[in-house]
């Protein structure tokens, strides 16, 4: 049977694989033969993914008789699957054998895991070891593997288009007949022997386990502008990945990254759409080994074998995420014409500093969009975790992919490339916010917490870097009322990193949480909440990632208008309620979160506000020194301790205040966060923090209660 | 009346499914199968629709062949370890593919001793002077485990058989695992 063609999208086509698979045990080759069958009915077909579509299998149970077929008729298999524990020859022999002979890819196969044997298959030659009991996806991947190997061969052979994506999912735009299918297997067959000292490497390259020798294309905030820009411009329908690169223009940059990169933010949103918890659990599990794209197609072919309830195709996920994006286009003006309603004097306000929240590109592939959908349909996927009823998928309507609410949030989307920002609900929707924000990332704690607004997980807290001020747990503040307060927005953006890593191990994430406690709940029972929510989840103030790593700004420096938010690296225990300082004029508190430069501002316009440059050099000191010795650690701790200890006098207070406290740091116009921390360190050194209760122990929060 | 023996056709086979999912789920929990077994059910399709009972019979008989040959590796004066190796490492292989859970981690524990036996890596004494016995053992364990996944095994297809028969549809089994 061939393929003649592919289903549905013109750009694709098939390559059939003819696949001779050997094991001498009729339970598993019954079983791959069946396996290798569907994918020939299953491929996945996408301009942006491989293709694994066979169109033939041959069985046999000695390694003799296959090896005798393959001699019989050099261009006869395209592939050889074969078991390593078999009676009448050692796999590996017949390895070696194909290997020199024909220069077939062969995968090998067994039970056993032992990475001895693993690497023996390695050193022999093989394209892949596969463990049993195998998988469809595994398979699939695999496919890739030996696409690739071919791709890079053909790639140093011949420049054109043609060749170079002459894997099945790569003709864009050319259906290169299937006819010439054998051809280019042949070709590749040729050409692989020529690079075979390189296929080691380009195995590893594109190994599945994260480690990767070449280096791969980072998706920085820069280029996921432009590639939101690129599909913006070419409209939804329109943006495939030859195009979007195309209209990129970026250097070095292939169409497959920008095939991956389009795929994992589909990936990602699909994961945080509403799903069966089934599906849900499993993409927790996968996204956390998200080590590269590869792994997120992965993901998507298991995802496709595991809807055992419904089928969602990756096509269907691609239609449904545009609409999303459009969606979220309108949104995202809305929003932008609010902020300039407020008068909003920098662009900046509308960065979002979540996707670089998760400033973890390994886990996500450096898609932060990514990470936005995971703040943006948080509801929708804490909805999801108490309904494991099956949803099929196709039934959605794209209103139950943004929540309405957070669809604000969502401004951050891919639109908004570096506008992104999060827009604060008003405060009744406050805890809506508060829930959906709550996945971020611990898709553990997602599961666990059914629903509960529980931040206690959010210590990587990827998404919510957002400067929660730590005032906020004291203070019974409405900072930000004001809709345009964006707590959300304190995250940071990610565009400066810090200097010089000076949140070096301050990783306690800003929490939007807290922020937006602080924000939508002036009153002093909010705060009362918040506290108590505090003491119920106390975090460590600093988590493990590098802090600069995460909260890069963007430079609003020039915001001199007094930044109501606090930035304020806080435990992720948001609801430990990070009141905002009481700002006079609410209304400029436009968050420029996440801004070191407004944090200065911030406090400025804080201590203006409040009983002095003590308490805001303190939460500078938080905030932008990990390495300050004092303050930092002693604003965290002294959140802490005030979370737990009694709340009276925060209400005049900031929460961090302390009294003891340096207090000749006087607002100024620091023109850099380096002045000021310059200052605050000087400070340091001139008085004595004679703060028992603040033990400066890794800025632990927990520690400081 | 016509009506009614729709419904009864319904409520007949409705009764079954619910027993049929019961009756996996037990066999989840107990770890008789685990999500291999499901990855089988899925690839059963209209094309295929008796892929898992033909999986699932040559895995029986395959595994009845294996076992009597290890019985009869044991039985032997010299024990040739490596056969036995080879044979349970094969065992392991297909139970795994069914999804028989515990098969396969008898055999694991199987292969562990006769690695054992091989590099007289155990200091215990037992092992080292009672070889056999050990292997004996294993093998008892093993056997019985593939005897108790048989009999869920086919208990379970006769359920889809009957469910079939009764006008319903096989339901899909997830992971409760």
């Amino acid at each position: 049977m061939i393929v003649e063609g592919i289903r549905g999208d013109a750009e694709n086509f098939p390559v059939g694989m003819r696949v001779l698979a050997v094991d001498d045990d009729p339970t598993c080759l019954k079983l791959l033969e069946t396996l290798l069958r569907k994918c020939h009915y299953n491929g996945f077909l996408n301009s942006a993914m491989s293709t694994f579509i066979v169109s033939s299998v041959t069985t046999t149970n000695q390694a003799r008789v296959a090896l005798k077929m393959i001699r019989e008729k050099k261009d006869r298999f395209d592939l050889v699957i074969s078991d390593v524990h078999m009676p009448d020859m050692d796999g590996f022999k017949l390895l070696e054998l194909v290997g020199l002979e024909m220069d077939l890819p062969v995968i090998m196969l067994s039970a056993n895991s032992d990475p001895k044997l693993v690497m023996k298959g390695v050193t022999h030659g093989a394209c892949d070891y596969l463990v049993k009991p195998i998988r469809i996806e595994e398979l699939r991947n695999i496919w890739q593997h030996v696409i690739r190997r071919k791709k890079v061969d053909s790639k140093n052979q011949n420049r054109s288009n043609d060749q170079t994506e002459a894997h099945p999912a790569s003709g864009e735009g050319h259906g290169s007949p299937l006819a010439g299918n054998t051809d280019q297997n042949g070709k590749f067959n040729r050409k692989r022997k020529d690079d075979d000292d390189e296929t080691e490497d380009n195995d590893n390259e594109y190994e599945d386990n994260g480690t990767q020798k070449k280096p791969r294309v980072v998706w920085t905030i820069e280029l996921h502008r432009k590639f939101v820009q690129a599909v913006n411009q070419l409209g939804i329908e329109k943006a495939v990945p030859k195009r979007i690169l195309d209209m990129m223009n970026v250097e070095g940059l292939t169409r497959e990254n920008v095939a991956s990169h389009l795929q994992a933010i589909i990936l990602l949103d699909l994961c945080f759409s509403p799903l069966p918890v089934k599906i849900f659990v499993f993409f927790k599990t996968a996204i956390k080994h998200f080590g590269s794209l590869m792994d997120a197609k992965k993901i998507i072919f298991s995802f496709e074998c595991n809807s055992c309830n419904f089928s969602y195709t990756f096509w269907a996920a691609l239609q449904k995420y545009r609409l999303y994006l459009k969606r979220i286009s309108t949104v995202a003006t809305q929003q932008a014409n609010m902020a300039a309603a407020l008068g909003v004097k920098d662009s900046g306000f509308m960065h979002m500093g979540s996707l670089d929240g998760f400033g973890d590109f390994r886990t996500f592939s450096g898609t932060r969009l990514g990470n936005v959908a995971l703040s943006s349909y948080p509801g929708g996927m804490l909805g999801r975790l108490n309904s494991p009823g099956n949803v099929n998928m196709r039934n959605l309507t794209p209103s139950t992919l943004v929540q309405p609410s957070l669809a604000q949030n969502l401004s951050s989307s891919i639109n908004s490339l570096g506008k992104m920002h999060l827009v604060l609900p008003t405060s009744n929707q406050t805890p809506s916010l508060f829930q959906g924000i709550q996945p971020s990332l611990e898709l553990d704690q997602l599961q666990h917490n059914k629903g509960t607004a529980n931040f206690t997980s959010i210590h990587n807290s990827r998404i919510f870097r957002t400067g929660s001020t730590g005032a906020a747990l004291g203070s019974s503040n409405n900072l930000l009322n004001s809709p345009m307060s964006n707590p959300l927005l304190l995250h940071g953006n990610t565009q400066q990193p810090l200097s010089g890593g000076r949140f070096g191990n301050q990783s306690a994430p800003f929490t939007s949480e807290s922020f937006n406690n602080g924000v939508s709940d002036p009153t002093n029972e909010n705060w009362q909440n918040r506290v108590d929510a505090s003491k119920m989840h106390p975090n460590t103030l600093l988590s493990a990632e590098p802090f600069h790593s995460q909260l890069p700004l963007n430079g609003l420096r020039d915001n001199n208008s007094s930044n109501g938010t606090y930035l304020q690296n806080n435990p992720i225990d948001l609801s430990s309620g990070l009141a905002l300082p009481p700002f006079e004029d609410s209304r400029e508190m436009q968050c420029q979160v996440g801004q070191m430069g407004d944090v200065q501002n911030m406090a400025q316009s804080w201590s203006e506000q409040r009983h002095g440059s003590g308490s805001v050099n303190q939460k500078m000191d938080m905030y932008t020194g990990g390495r300050l010795s004092g303050g930092a650690s002693a604003l965290v701790q002294q959140n802490g301790k005030l979370v737990t200890e009694s709340i009276p006098r925060s209400n005049e207070d900031f929460l961090f205040e302390q009294p003891k406290l340096p207090s000749g740091l006087t607002p100024q116009g620091y023109d850099s966060l380096d002045d000021l921390v310059n200052a605050m360190i000087k400070r340091e050194k001139d008085e004595t923090v004679a703060n028992g209760e603040f033990a400066f122990d890794n800025y632990s929060f927990g520690a400081g209660m | 009346m016509e009506i009614g023996g729709e419904y009864l056709e319904i409520l007949g086979s409705s009764i079954l499914m619910t027993d049929y999912l019961e009756y996996s789920n037990a066999l989840f929990r107990e770890g008789l199968l685990d999500g291999q077994f499901i990855q089988l059910q899925m690839l059963r399709d209209d094309s295929n629709p008796d892929f898992v009972v033909e999986v699932v019979t040559l895995f029986f008989e395959d595994s009845q062949r294996i076992l009597n040959e290890l019985s009869k590796t044991l039985d032997e004066q010299n024990v040739d370890f490596k056969k036995i190796d080879a044979n349970v490492h094969q065992l392991k292989g297909s139970s795994s593919s069914i999804g028989a859970q515990r098969v396969r981690n008898a055999c694991i524990a199987f292969r562990s001793f006769c690695d054992a036996q091989d590099v007289e890596s155990y200091g215990f004494c037992f092992f080292v002077l009672f070889p056999d016995q050990m292997c004996l053992r294993c093998l008892q364990q093993v056997k019985q485990e593939y005897l108790l996944v048989k009999n869920k095994l086919e208990a379970l297809l006769r359920l889809e058989q009957q469910i079939v028969a009764a006008g319903g549809v096989v339901p899909t089994l997830n992971d409760v695992s």
